[in-house]
């Protein structure tokens, strides 16, 4: 807001330099910045009473150190009672104080007025509207001025539903009014939206010689809920949204009287008519240093605090050996001890309050957890895994994307998934909550393949399910893209996925490829039946990840070139393995014996299905591993070259197998016998034919 | 005694210009085996006196260590002369490429400020970011009609009683609602605004929070001491051990006395201008009495600080957009 410094120097009385009052200011009140003798001054909603040339000079006295005078508005007004007026709406309306002003010349202002009025970024009018703006600059009452020919009666009552008001600006906006909303009406029609704006029926014309000048008091709720109702924000219902004090009506009324005296040859006709069914009192507050000095951590005397409480216009008495301080009903934000801390802090300065390191005893929050309490939060030990498996990709060459936590809605389409919707979405980009890293990390791969021939990233964070009420998880997501599209990177993608779980020390994951995949859409619609699997844990339900390769209706939906392959973790069940104690395992005592077996297959043959049918075969419990070294599948219509009897288009599959006992060295001659038997279960269990 | 002499003469004579691995093998059979002068000289000790076997022995075995540790480091040079002659490397010609991936500038960061507060025995927690009207407002003595509480500032979720939160500080009363001061928390996480989006605005950023409380009378953390743990975190984590904090007056509905924290670093790019980098003060009564503590018995400091702009002041980043998106042109610079 604006402010002109030449009108602050003359209420302060200042010797400082609008540049140097408004450091002054920025440091101790708020943030204002000079430009010639113009101060923009960001006023915060806690401090209304700056809404005003005389707030900020007082404001700025107090900084200084120097007394400040308020300057007294007096004028004499009549004994009889002027226009009667029915305050009818006690809850929206505070207090509604009036005056009748007879021989108005309504005519230009003088040039001093339209000067300041400019410096503050306001038109200037007429010299009655003028004066009311004014006044406003001044001393932070909004006013409004009626012709009084055009009113017969005023009542202040709430809207009714329908009515309708032309507000008074050059276009005649028209506006819907409802009973939220507090009105200044005749006998017949609303005259004006309360705290807000006039009505162009009843406004100052040329014509005019007898106004109604008005000073109230509204309500901030109200004032804030219609002006957001309507959009329509003005000087006047800033100032009432933040709340104005009640007790500046009259002498707002007073200098505006005094003033349309002066530029308008006006008199006041008969006494102020005044409504303030509930008066406001100075609230009283015990004034105590020890309080104040143990928040701000320094050691300011008392009698510095009280000098600084005074100086800002509050009245210190004692009372039963104790300061009690009075606070003005302007000042609507201090309501309590600590408020009076703030008050002397930033008067003495911040820069005077010492920095002084903690004395940080040791301790462990766990011993004093309300038991009973809700824990949705993650801990240390969580963020230090994750942690831990971020470097771990980094290393093995993925790199770390952040993206929105919302889709479009065309991602919710393509993968026919997304959580809650966005009640006033930034666009229909960003419209619902994510349940999958996925989709995003689709475009992301899309994006970069335009300069990088193959892309590996990741992403942690959380999404949100789709059922109930955002209940949000965290995930750890992956992709690998290839431009060129040779390989099939789901394998390598797999190898990456191995390397995480065995660092969160997870031996036990079965790669799953039984529909329906129970994970989220989000993810699962990236990739077609078959090429897909879940990622759970041997003997249990729980399912703790999804990979699949990218397929080709996604792919063309996104214009993703090459082959992809995407997967996508639960981050907490990776770190509560990884938090698990680790058990010493004793090493082995004598040595092991390795025998290669190599075998064709038919391709729908899995290797999981070996694996078994090797450890089935292997009775003395003498098989420490099975370890897939080479899988070789033809391509197109190519058969495998092998002798004898194939099954057609079959596979190539050559592992090792570990063999070891515990308690004596193994002889060949079991080892042997082992191994005939493996070949032999796989030649009948799965139609092998050993190489 | 001459004899000896002579043997060991002999013997390291013969290991002059040597150029074959072959022949100073012959050569140390010859000086050192079992039919070689020495061997032999020893074997006729045994019929000398007690005394002269043990001087002459002594001598004669001294002599013997002595030629097999010239003749073993012959050796190890001449293999690896040779090695040197066939197998040497172009050290110079490129390693073979080991492809790394690059951790986001934001996760580093939020690395670096953990272990900051860690080092001060802050515990380290992170929170929903769907959060209730009460958490993220109410509770923090947001009136019911703050501006910020509205559409146009906050995603609401669409026929919920839900939102995206605006600012970390939801983890103040979540922790505050499930413990009992003193308490010490620093809350990474990210954050949501409804707001339009610039070289500076995001809709989405990340924020650091901490909080800081004790009883009354506990050594309760004091503004001052807030302004030293904002002085021992900026000074570390710019690397400035000069680096000045000053508080400005503000406000924010949460804490009384409110401030902004600025900095000004003493070199570098952060030098001789002060830069406004977060929003602290002393939490609010009304805050203490929603979590559940009794009204005037506790005291601490709370601060927020957008870690998009810690970011940003070290890395002269310009554009608050290159966070999100991907674009591994930007995040493999980190």
């Amino acid at each position: 807001m604006k402010f002109s410094f030449d009108w602050i120097r003359e209420l302060s009385e200042t010797s400082l330099t609008a540049s140097e009052a408004a450091a002054l200011l920025s440091a101790k009140s708020f943030e204002a910045v000079a430009t010639d003798d113009v101060l923009d001054i960001d006023v915060l909603p806690n401090r209304p009473d700056c809404l005003s040339h005389l707030g900020v000079a007082r404001d700025l006295c107090a900084l200084e150190g120097r007394e400040f005078s308020a300057p007294a508005y007096e004028y004499h007004a009549g004994k009889h009672p002027a226009a009667p007026i029915a305050l009818e709406d006690t809850e929206g309306c505070i207090r509604f104080t009036a005056a009748v002003m007879k021989g108005v010349r309504v005519g230009p202002s003088p040039d001093w007025m339209v000067q300041r009025l400019e410096a503050c970024g306001l038109r200037s009018i007429n010299n009655v509207v003028d004066v009311t703006n004014y006044v406003m600059l001044e001393l932070g009452q909004p006013m409004h001025s009626f012709d009084l020919k055009l009113v017969d009666r005023v009542v202040v009552r709430r809207a009714h539903e329908g009515e309708t008001i032309h507000a008074l600006d050059e276009e005649r906006t028209r506006y819907a009014l409802d009973a939220s909303m507090t009105v200044v009406a005749d006998g017949t029609k609303p005259l004006a939206i309360a705290g807000i704006k006039g009505g162009a029926d009843s406004g100052i014309s040329d014509a005019t010689t007898e106004v109604l000048l008005e000073a109230a008091c509204w309500q901030p709720e109200t004032v804030r809920a219609t002006s957001r109702k309507l959009e329509l924000r003005t000087d006047a219902s800033i100032r009432f949204s933040y709340g104005t004090d009640p007790n500046l009506t009259a002498p707002a009324l007073m200098r505006a009287a005094e003033l349309l005296e002066k530029v308008a040859g006006a008199r006041m006709d008969g006494a102020l008519i005044d409504e303030y069914p509930t008066r406001r009192t100075p609230q009283e507050m015990v004034l105590n240093g020890d309080a104040i000095r143990t928040l701000l951590g320094n050691d300011v005397p008392d009698v510095r605090i009280r000098e600084i409480v005074a100086s800002l216009g509050f009245q210190v008495h004692e009372r039963d050996g104790r300061a009690v301080v009075q606070v003005p009903t302007r000042r609507l934000d201090i309501t309590g001890p600590d408020d009076l801390a703030e008050e002397v802090g930033r008067v003495i300065g911040y820069d005077a309050i010492p920095s002084a390191p903690p004395l940080l005893p040791v301790y462990d929050e766990r011993s004093w957890v309300r038991e009973d309490a809700d824990r949705v939060w993650d801990e240390y030990g969580f963020v230090r895994e994750r942690s831990a498996l971020t470097h771990l990709l980094a290393g093995a060459g993925y790199s770390e994307v952040y993206n929105y936590s919302f889709i479009s809605d065309d991602l919710r389409e393509l993968f026919r998934a997304a959580g809650p919707e966005l009640a006033q979405p930034q666009s229909a980009e960003y419209r619902w909550l994510r349940t999958s890293l996925v989709p995003r990390l689709l475009i992301n791969a899309r994006d970069n393949l335009r300069f990088f021939d193959s892309v590996k990233l990741f992403e942690t964070g959380h999404v949100f399910d789709h059922v109930g009420e955002g209940k949000e998880s965290a995930r750890l997501g992956l992709i690998l893209a290839d431009r060129a599209g040779s390989a099939e990177p789901f394998y390598e993608l797999k190898g990456a996925i191995d390397l995480l779980l065995r660092r969160a020390g997870i031996t036990d994951a079965v790669f799953d490829d039984a529909e329906p995949m129970t994970w989220d859409k989000g993810a699962v619609h990236a990739s077609a039946k078959g090429r897909r699997a879940l990622i759970r844990l041997e003997g249990s339900e729980a399912i703790i990840g999804f990979i699949g390769a990218v397929s080709g209706r996604v792919a063309d939906a996104l214009k993703l070139k090459g082959s992809t392959a995407v997967a996508e973790l639960d981050l907490r069940a990776l770190v509560v393995h990884a938090q698990g104690e680790r058990e010493f395992q004793p090493l082995p005592k004598y040595p092991s014996v390795v025998r290669d077996i190599a075998v064709y297959v038919d391709q729908g043959v899995k290797v999981d299905d070996i694996i078994q049918t090797v450890h089935d075969a292997d009775l003395n419990g003498l098989v420490r591993d099975v370890d897939v070294f080479d899988i070789f599948l033809p391509t197109g219509g190519e058969k495998l070259k092998a002798e004898g009897d194939l099954p057609e288009y079959g596979k190539s599959v050559a592992f090792h197998v570990v063999l070891r006992a515990d308690d004596y060295t193994l002889t060949d001659r079991e080892a042997d016998a082992v191994q005939t038997a493996i070949s032999a279960a796989l030649q009948e269990k799965l139609d092998a034919r050993i190489r | 005694m001459d004899e000896l002499e002579r043997i060991k003469e002999l013997a390291l004579k013969d290991l002059e210009n040597l150029r074959d691995l072959a022949v100073l093998e012959a050569k140390r059979v010859q000086h050192l085996g079992r039919s070689s002068a020495l061997s032999r000289y020893l074997r006729t000790l045994k019929d000398r006196s007690e005394d002269e076997r043990r001087e002459f022995g002594q001598i004669a075995n001294k002599l013997r260590s002595e030629l097999e540790e010239r003749y073993a480091v012959a050796r190890d040079s001449l293999m690896d002369t040779a090695e040197e002659m066939t197998a040497r490397l172009d050290v110079t010609a490129p390693g073979r490429q080991v492809r790394r991936g690059h951790l986001h500038p934001l996760t580093r960061a939020q690395e670096d400020v953990n272990a900051i507060f860690a080092a001060m025995g802050f515990r380290i927690v992170e929170g929903p970011e769907v959060e209730s009207d009460f958490t993220n407002f109410v509770a923090l003595n947001f009136p019911p009609d703050h501006p910020a509480r509205s559409m146009q500032d906050t995603f609401w979720l669409k026929g919920m009683e839900q939102l995206m939160r605006t600012h970390t500080s939801t983890m103040q009363v979540r922790f505050m609602q499930a413990h009992q001061p003193p308490l010490r928390i620093v809350v990474p996480g990210r954050v949501y605004r409804n707001e339009a989006t610039d070289a500076t605005h995001e809709f989405q950023f990340h924020q650091v929070e901490g909080l800081m409380v004790a009883r009354k009378g506990e050594h309760a953390p004091s503004l001052a001491n807030l302004k030293g743990v904002m002085e021992y975190f900026f000074r570390r984590y710019f690397d400035d051990p000069s680096l000045h904090v000053r508080f400005n007056a503000s406000y924010f509905p949460f804490v009384e006395p409110g401030v902004e924290v600025y900095i000004k670093g003493t070199r570098g790019k952060l030098a001789g201008r002060w830069l406004e980098v977060a929003g602290a003060g002393m939490v609010h009564q009304n805050v203490f009495e929603n979590v559940g503590y009794a009204r005037g018995e506790m005291q601490g400091f709370a601060f927020g600080a957008a870690l998009e702009r810690l970011v940003m002041l070290k890395h002269s980043i310009d554009d608050i957009r290159l966070f999100q998106g991907g674009d591994l042109r930007f995040i493999s610079q980190f």
